[in-house]
């Protein structure tokens, strides 16, 4: 009744909390996912996501036992699927960090229901972003070559001068900072769990948090922590995908060898990490019912946030089209010619109009607050993002220098099957993160009611912290 | 001579596999699943579970760290004479190929031959030799080899057989030798020849045929027609300034050696804009690598050129007026061409030169002999030997008549030497049947072939590596074919074989050919010398006929050329030669199968070649299947879409389709021959084509044909290269390049580099096949040529350029550049692709994880990855091809061109060892550069001025290949010339 | 609220952490160490067929190097020598000890004696006898003291590492090319100083970069 009034009312704006629960209700209602009986859907799910996950494996097994030759990799295109994949879901991973660690420093308040959520997301892409760099080596068993390691044996070092190694250095600290911030800011919610928590599950919690009191000294070091890691990761969002795009960036291959890439790339994964959230977040409130405290305010700046960042990659769409014949070059003029005109025309249009076209529906508030709209483009969007990864990546290296040497690439059903193995991973761990662990940052949510209370009449007086 | 066993002390590969191999449990798999499956090469699928197995012992081959297997060192009992383990011997032999036999080195290493050379003092080699010749020492370690004895298709040993041979050949059985038939081969062997005369001496009324599904039958008739007698012609390409090639692809298939390339290019070699080039005129109906080194082609059916020659020897008034001209389709353009023609060849009397190709009838070949006659070229660019023959004998006549005592059950007894003719021949005297009514038939030859399966008995040659023998080069200069290793399979050779049957004063190959040449020798003490001077040179002084000039005999010949058939307007079919396997003999050769045609670039396929507005004509695109029907005889072939192949002219390549072959070539490709007959066998103008449903998937390694305007093969006429020398420096401009990184100061020391004159390349597979055979260069099958996979270090890049229909051609080698600033190399994580100080590329397999970064980042595109385990299930006996200085590589790592650095640093340390003199300019040679027959690759030192290599990068012509990316590549380019025409300018291209 | 672990889990905690972190660092430690090949590969001495005593031959009897191991300097292997060298004396040296059998046995049947492999290197190395000792490189650098051992025994790692310490560093293993085989010589003065002056007069630049060794 009450949160219908709050609507109604063309007077009080959309809030971040409906209908004005207590602490304790906040409290109440997410633990009660944790804690209350496991249904059988959930059942049903994992067991369908982890046997797409098992399929992976599979996969990855027969990969290594036979060899790259299992994917449609050729001369000239020896990436493909595997590097495209590597970036799509490396780019999802970034709107995690940026939610928590950006929006953090900013004192965006609306970033605390959907934090955890998306700092969870960051962290499972990472994995399944990581599984490509190892698996697409020929040799995996000796991709640890490419890490600094003393050694007597050889007195070889790593290239420094590949920007491969360079990704190694980017990517392995962007996930273990995120898993750092993650974990840290569970702590106090896992304290919650484990007050609440009887018999076994105590003890697991128990453990996992760290013995936290909730006293006003550990609320002090957690907040300084909080606060520096927010520090850390934060250029850490920007230099992921940087370096990421150093790849190609530093490559001599037209349509690799452009100085555009980096902001390019980082607009980009935030735009697909964002579309990942939004995606995933309208289902986990429908299904926990937690449309409260994840109220369409949320959903709303998320996809002005896609908004955004849709169109800054479109620009720079256009802008390297526009260099890349401003640059007089022939064959970088050739490459984006090819690309709109040539044998992969489809793919390009394809990444067009998903990337470019389809978050502009964003500027109506309708259809911004429209949940089963937002649903829908937030899909497009990540299936277009997954298509300028190839577009990038394949039809630039299928026609360049010699056209003696231009060929064309079609993936195998291995490909296919590996590709879709990564997204039963990405949704198993997903669902042992809804199911185990508090899926919203209850603390913070709390601190942010407390907040509001004060700057709002119609609140009721603030209850006494107490979990 | 040495034991196979000495190659123990060589080096062993990949030690994990190799313990693997060694389990019996691997070997006897490996036997029972190969026969089960049917050309392991094309069927990826079928390799996987070989791969598995292979899968399990990689593990092992990570951990080299662990303490290893035990490994045994096998050292000869007794010491070998001047043999050193590791240290490869050279002998000089010789391979017979159509009759003509080229001098070869072969390369020896611890009692395995790996590797062939051309022998530099070889008349028809001059250090050059050809794919067939390069790939023929795969085929002596080819498992699928004949390897016993078979009776009705059952092995027995040769005992079994001996008995048999007792029985059946004894003068009781044969008497006069009525019933007695030998078929071989153009018989090249001198020894073999002695040996035939005395079996028909035994046997007087036995007769010997020799059949070449490739022969130059017609050549022949047309020299009996113009003089009368037998002669052969000796061509010297280095000769004239004005050649005409009529249907002949003499820089290609149709010249049974190399020497034809070797001469023709040293006209092609232009230092400076004052030097003077020949100009080559062709008129063919399928693209040749001759008509593409053309400077003015016309296409034409091949059935028209006879009118055409009619009309040019009319229009030079040769051997009177009275030449009449009917039938042949006319045409302003083809009038305008025989002007010229006429024009340039009348101003180079003397310096000219006309040829025609084994595909034309004897008229056109005794008119050409007229033309030559005429233009005062005989004793210029064409001389006459006197043949061993004194009359000429049809090879086609003589089977047909075999084939017709074969039906009527004449023949009790035929001995077929190799040649494979219940394959080759022609289809409407039904060989193979006529075979089953032969008592007693016996098939020798390398392989289980169609005779083979055809025969009572087939017995196993000996390979030309592993026997003694003795052949002749065209112009009769004979060579000592000296065995380089043991019968693998115990075979004879066709000269034992005869001598055994019809009891020959020498048994042994040894005895045969040795005996026969200390008698010519004249059998005393200095003929033992000779013999042995004989065999280090690989060549038998004085042995090359005597030249001599016969009289022509106009009338006959105006009046042989005279009928012209007029030339219907109906659909041509022209059997060719397949570059890659020959007559279907090398059809097993995993080389040769993947060695793309030079023009078509094609592998692992023959197909129907039809010229675009053809094709438009009959509705077809590429890989449509079209049937062609003659006479109630058909074969359905893929159709190819070949720009400036004579319209309603179709070729195909003849050879595929075995079906009685090893694993690599069988059923692969389409087998020609059933539509080609006595009367039609070169080419046959009464075919009917009609579409077939079903498409045709063709392996080409090069999809996109045309340079897309790219400055990549720069080209430009004698006039505009006199007007502006540096054209080709100046194609490109760019602005001051520079590094990322500091430069390297590359000005001490060797600097290796390499120059490849575009001018002088004809765009032959030769340097391809060279390459795959020093550098273990695995094949891949033809679906992976599909996807893009095939390994070859060195491509040869083919380009049109002009209209479709009539386009020209530039081939262009492409290997790994050696760039000093290497994009390849800043790219690679692990730094196993790095620069020596010598300016190589260098690449570590054992260092390569196989991010494939490197090879994305190659603008030439020149780096080869191991998509799968390509080397994994090649048998023990293939094994022993493998060059020993070079690693094979395992699946997952990249490999790639390194100027063959192993042979770099085999000199070097040699020089070292000799008391650390420099190295001679030219003492190292790559493989591609040793075995080119047009001597267009040039390597050597950079640094020393005086090296040839400097000297051609000082020219005018010289030029690198995307230079503006700042890649400093150490490979350099030479810039193309063509010599036009004026008069036909409007018309070329 | 009721403790859920009792206050001294923070001391076991501690403990805990100290012990996790000391072994794993003792593990890195020892995998570091046995990966090393100077810890593998050294000392691998196999049991030949023949109990052939270097010792005794090249050390006692003084024999050469060469006489046996004829082709080391002008091949890249250095060759196993075969039996007829043996029996060359061994004809009148003992002809009838036990300890010979084998080789006469196998130089009358013709079959090889199988000798096993002590000095291994990956195959993808190409290592040159000829072209280290025409610079002077003694047998002693790589096989160490042959001449003292009744067995042969692997006495330097032959690590790639290794060899580049000499590669980027000649001068300590050099001498003139008449004492390679001279196992026992001592330098009179620095060795390095002989290397260094053998260095200039021979231009020895020994390769460093990888197609030196890799092909």
């Amino acid at each position: 009744m009450a949160d219908l009034a709050v609507r109604q009312d063309p007077h009080v704006k959309a809030r971040l909390v409906e209908g004005n629960p207590s602490l304790s209700q906040v409290t109440e209602t997410v633990s009660k996912i944790v804690e209350s009986r496991t249904q059988y859907s959930w059942y049903i799910a994992i067991s369908i996501t982890a046997s797409i996950t098992g399929m992976l494996g599979l996969m990855l097994a027969y990969l290594v036992s036979h060899g790259i030759g299992v994917w449609g990799n050729n001369q000239p295109i020896g990436w493909a699927w595997d590097i495209t994949n590597f970036v799509f879901w490396i780019g999802i991973g970034h709107a995690g960090t940026l939610i928590s660690a950006i929006l953090f420093l900013f004192r965006q308040k609306w970033r605390t229901s959907i934090n955890r959520f998306a700092e969870a997301m960051t962290l499972f892409a990472v994995a399944c972003a990581g599984i490509f760099p190892l698996f697409h080596t020929g040799r995996p068993w000796r991709a640890y070559w490419l890490f600094p390691i003393p050694n007597t044996d050889l007195y070889m070092w790593p290239n420094f001068r590949s920007p491969l190694v360079w990704d190694v250095f980017a990517v392995s600290t962007y996930a273990t900072v995120s898993a750092l911030f993650w974990y840290v800011g569970l702590v106090p919610d896992l304290a919650t769990l484990r007050d609440r928590a009887k018999n076994v599950s105590k003890y697991v919690y128990g453990a996992l948090s760290l013995g936290w009191r909730g006293s006003a000294r550990h609320w002090r070091h957690y907040e300084a922590a909080y606060l520096i890691l927010a520090g850390l990761s934060t250029p850490l969002v920007l230099s992921v995908h940087t370096i990421v795009s150093f790849d190609f960036a530093a490559s001599i291959i037209p349509g690799w060898h452009t100085t555009i890439f980096p902001p390019y790339f980082v607009a980009g994964a935030i735009f697909s990490g964002f579309a990942m959230v939004v995606t995933l977040m309208v289902i986990a409130r429908w299904v926990f019912n937690v449309e409260h405290l994840v109220t369409m305010k949320h959903l709303e700046n998320m996809n002005k946030i896609i908004l955004a960042t849709g169109t800054v990659v479109g620009y720079a769409y256009a802008t390297e089209f526009f260099i890349a014949w401003y640059s007089g070059n022939p064959y970088e003029r050739f490459v984006f010619i090819n690309r709109a005109f040539g044998p992969y025309w489809w793919a390009y249009w394809t990444m067009i109009s998903c990337n470019v076209l389809s978050p502009q529906f964003f500027w109506f508030k309708k259809l911004r607050t429209s949940i089963p709209f937002m649903f829908f483009i937030s899909i497009i969007v990540n299936i277009g993002m997954w298509f300028e990864r190839f577009v990038i990546i394949a039809t630039s290296l299928h026609r360049d220098f010699l056209p003696s040497s231009w060929g064309y690439f079609r993936p195998t059903i291995v490909d296919i099957l590996t590709f879709t193995g990564t997204f039963g991973l990405f949704l198993t761990l997903f669902l042992l993160f809804v199911r185990f662990l508090p899926m919203i940052a209850v603390s913070e949510v709390k601190g942010m009611i407390s907040n509001e209370a004060m700057h709002h009449a119609t609140a009721h007086e603030p209850e006494v912290v107490n979990n | 001579m040495i034991q196979i066993h000495t190659k123990q002390t060589g080096k062993k590969y990949w030690r994990s596999l190799d313990q693997l191999s060694q389990t019996a449990g691997f070997k006897d798999w490996l036997h029972r699943e190969f026969p089960a499956n049917a050309s392991e090469m094309l069927d990826g699928s079928s390799r996987r579970t070989l791969l598995k197995l292979m899968a399990a012992s990689l593990g092992l081959a990570g951990l080299t760290a662990c303490r290893r297997p035990v490994e045994k060192v096998l050292p000869n009992v007794r010491g070998v004479e001047d043999y050193i383990p590791g240290k490869p011997f050279f002998y000089s032999t010789a391979m017979t190929l159509g009759g003509a036999a080229t001098g070869l080195l072969v390369e020896v290493n611890d009692g395995r031959p790996t590797k062939i050379e051309g022998n530099p003092e070889h008349p028809f080699s001059l250090g050059a030799a050809n794919g067939y010749q390069q790939a023929s020492v795969l085929g002596l370690y080819d498992p699928d080899r004949a390897r016993s004895p078979r009776k009705d298709g059952q092995e027995v040993d040769w005992k079994a057989f001996d008995e048999f041979a007792k029985e059946q050949f004894s003068a009781a059985k044969l008497g006069q030798g009525d019933g007695l038939r030998f078929l071989s081969d153009r018989i090249g062997s001198p020894s073999l020849l002695a040996v035939k005369t005395n079996a028909l001496a035994k046997y007087p009324k036995a007769k010997w045929v020799e059949y070449n599904a490739l022969s130059h039958d017609e050549s022949g008739a047309g020299a009996q027609l113009a003089f009368g007698q037998p002669v052969i012609t000796r061509i010297k390409f280095d000769k004239p300034d004005v050649i005409v090639s009529l249907d002949d692809d003499f820089l290609g298939l149709d010249t049974p050696t190399v020497l034809p390339m070797k001469e023709f290019s040293r006209r092609r070699r232009v230092s400076s804009a004052k030097d003077e080039m020949n100009r080559l005129y062709v008129i063919e109906s399928q693209y040749s690598v001759t008509g593409a080194m053309a400077d003015h082609r016309l296409r034409m059916r091949s059935s028209e050129i006879r009118g055409f020659v009619a009309d040019l020897a009319a229009e030079l008034k040769v051997g009177g007026n009275e030449l009449k001209v009917v039938g042949g389709n006319r045409g302003e353009k083809r009038a305008k061409w025989i002007a010229a023609l006429a024009k340039d060849l009348n101003e180079h009397k003397g310096k000219s030169l006309v040829v025609a190709g084994p595909r034309q009838p004897a008229a056109v070949h005794a008119m050409v002999h007229l033309l030559n006659d005429a233009l005062g070229n005989v004793g210029q660019a064409v001389t006459y030997w006197e043949s061993s023959t004194d009359q000429f004998h049809p090879q086609l006549e003589a089977l047909k008549g075999l084939a017709g005592e074969m039906s009527r059950g004449q023949v009790s007894t035929l001995v077929i030497l190799g040649a494979n003719p219940a394959y080759t021949a022609p289809a409407d005297l039904d060989f193979a049947a006529n075979l089953k009514k032969v008592a007693a038939s016996v098939y020798l030859g390398l392989d289980v072939d169609e005779t083979a399966a055809a025969c009572k008995w087939s017995l196993p040659e000996a390979h030309y590596l592993e026997s003694w023998g003795d052949a002749a080069a065209p112009d009769g200069t004979a060579t000592v074919q000296q065995p380089l290793i043991q019968p693998l399979y115990f075979g004879r050779t066709a000269a034992e074989l005869v001598a055994q049957l019809t009891g020959y004063k020498d048994q042994r190959a040894y005895d045969i050919v040795r005996n026969y040449w200390i008698a010519r020798f004249g059998g005393n003490a200095a003929a033992d010398k000779t013999w042995r001077k004989s065999l280090h040179d690989g060549v038998i002084a004085g042995t090359a006929q005597s030249e001599f000039k016969p009289t022509i005999d106009a009338k006959k010949v105006n009046a042989a050329i005279q009928p012209q058939t007029g030339a219907s307007d109906g659909m041509e079919i022209v059997f060719v030669q397949s570059a890659s396997v020959y007559d279907g003999r090398f059809a097993n050769n995993g080389w040769m199968q993947e060695a793309p045609d030079p023009m078509t670039k094609l592998t692992w396929d023959n197909a129907a070649l039809v010229s675009p507005a053809t094709a438009k004509k009959l509705g077809l695109v590429q890989g449509d299947v079209i049937a062609m029907d003659r006479r109630g005889r058909g074969i359905q072939a893929p159709v190819l879409i070949q720009p400036g192949q004579a319209d309603n002219s179709i070729s195909i390549a003849l050879g595929y389709g075995r079906t009685q072959c090893g694993r690599v070539g069988k059923n692969v490709g389409v087998n020609a021959y059933p539509v080609r007959t006595t009367d039609a066998f070169t080419f046959a103008t009464d075919a009917s084509i009609r579409k077939v449903a079903g498409a045709y998937p063709l392996a080409q390694t090069q999809d996109h044909h045309t340079m897309e305007g790219r400055p990549l093969v720069r080209e430009a006429s004698m006039e505009e290269f006199r007007k502006e020398p540096k054209f080709a420096q100046e194609m490109v401009e760019h602005p001051p390049l520079v590094g990322l990184y500091p430069d390297i100061d590359y000005s001490k020391g060797y600097q290796w580099g390499m120059a490849i004159d575009l001018n002088s390349c004809i765009g032959c597979n030769a340097c391809m096949v060279a390459c795959q055979s020093e550098n273990n260069i695995p094949i891949v099958g033809k679906d992976q040529v599909i996807k893009g996979r095939e390994m070859h270090w060195i491509r040869m890049d083919r380009y049109y350029n002009g209209s479709e229909e009539d386009p020209q051609v530039v081939s262009q080698p492409v290997t790994c550049m050696q760039c000093e600033t290497a994009p390849c190399e800043n790219v690679c994580p692990v730094a196993a692709t790095t620069h020596s100080p010598e300016g190589l590329n260098d690449m570590a397999y054992n260092r390569c994880v196989g991010t494939r970064y490197c090879s994305n980042n190659c603008p030439y595109k020149v780096r080869r990855f191991n998509f799968l385990a390509w080397n994994y299930g090649t048998e023990e006996v293939q094994k022993m091809h493998y060059n020993p200085n070079v690693t094979v590589r395992m699946r997952g790592v990249m490999e790639k061109c390194t100027y063959c650095v192993q042979r770099i640093q085999g000199k070097k340390i040699l020089a070292k060892t000799e008391g650390r003199r420099p190295i001679r300019d030219g003492e190292i040679q790559t493989a591609c550069q040793q075995t080119c027959p047009a001597d267009a690759i040039v390597f050597g030192n950079i640094n020393d001025a005086e090296s040839r290599v400097s000297k051609l990068k000082q020219q005018t012509r010289n030029y690198s290949m995307l230079e503006e990316l700042n890649t400093k590549p150490r490979t350099t380019y030479l810039a193309k010339l063509r010599n036009p025409n004026e008069e036909l300018e409007t018309h070329h291209g | 609220m009721a403790l859920i672990f009792p206050k001294s889990i923070d001391k076991y905690v501690k403990i805990g952490g100290a012990v996790v972190t000391l072994l794993s660092l003792g593990g890195i430690g020892a995998f570091a160490y046995l990966s090393q090949p100077q810890v593998m590969d050294t000392g691998y001495s196999p049991q030949q067929p023949v109990p052939y005593s270097h010792k005794l031959h090249a050390g006692n009897l003084g024999m050469d190097c060469y006489y046996c191991h004829n082709t080391v300097y002008k091949a890249a292997y250095s060759a196993i020598p075969p039996t007829e060298t043996c029996m060359n004396c061994h004809v009148r040296v003992k002809p009838q000890s036990e300890r010979l059998l084998k080789v006469r046995e196998s130089y009358a049947s013709g079959e090889s004696i199988p000798w096993v492999k002590v000095h291994k290197l990956p195959d993808y190395v190409y290592f040159n006898h000829s072209a280290h000792i025409s610079a002077g490189v003694s047998c002693v650098s790589c096989h160490g003291r042959i001449d003292q051992m009744a067995e042969v025994k692997q006495v330097m790692p032959l690590n790639m590492g290794w060899c580049l310490d000499c590669h980027r560093n000649p001068a300590p293993n050099l001498r003139s090319p008449e004492l390679v085989t001279t196992l026992s010589w001592k330098p009179d003065r620095d060795p390095a100083e002989i290397g260094r002056e053998i260095i200039a007069a021979k231009h020895i630049s020994p390769p460093q970069n990888c197609s030196g060794c890799h092909r």
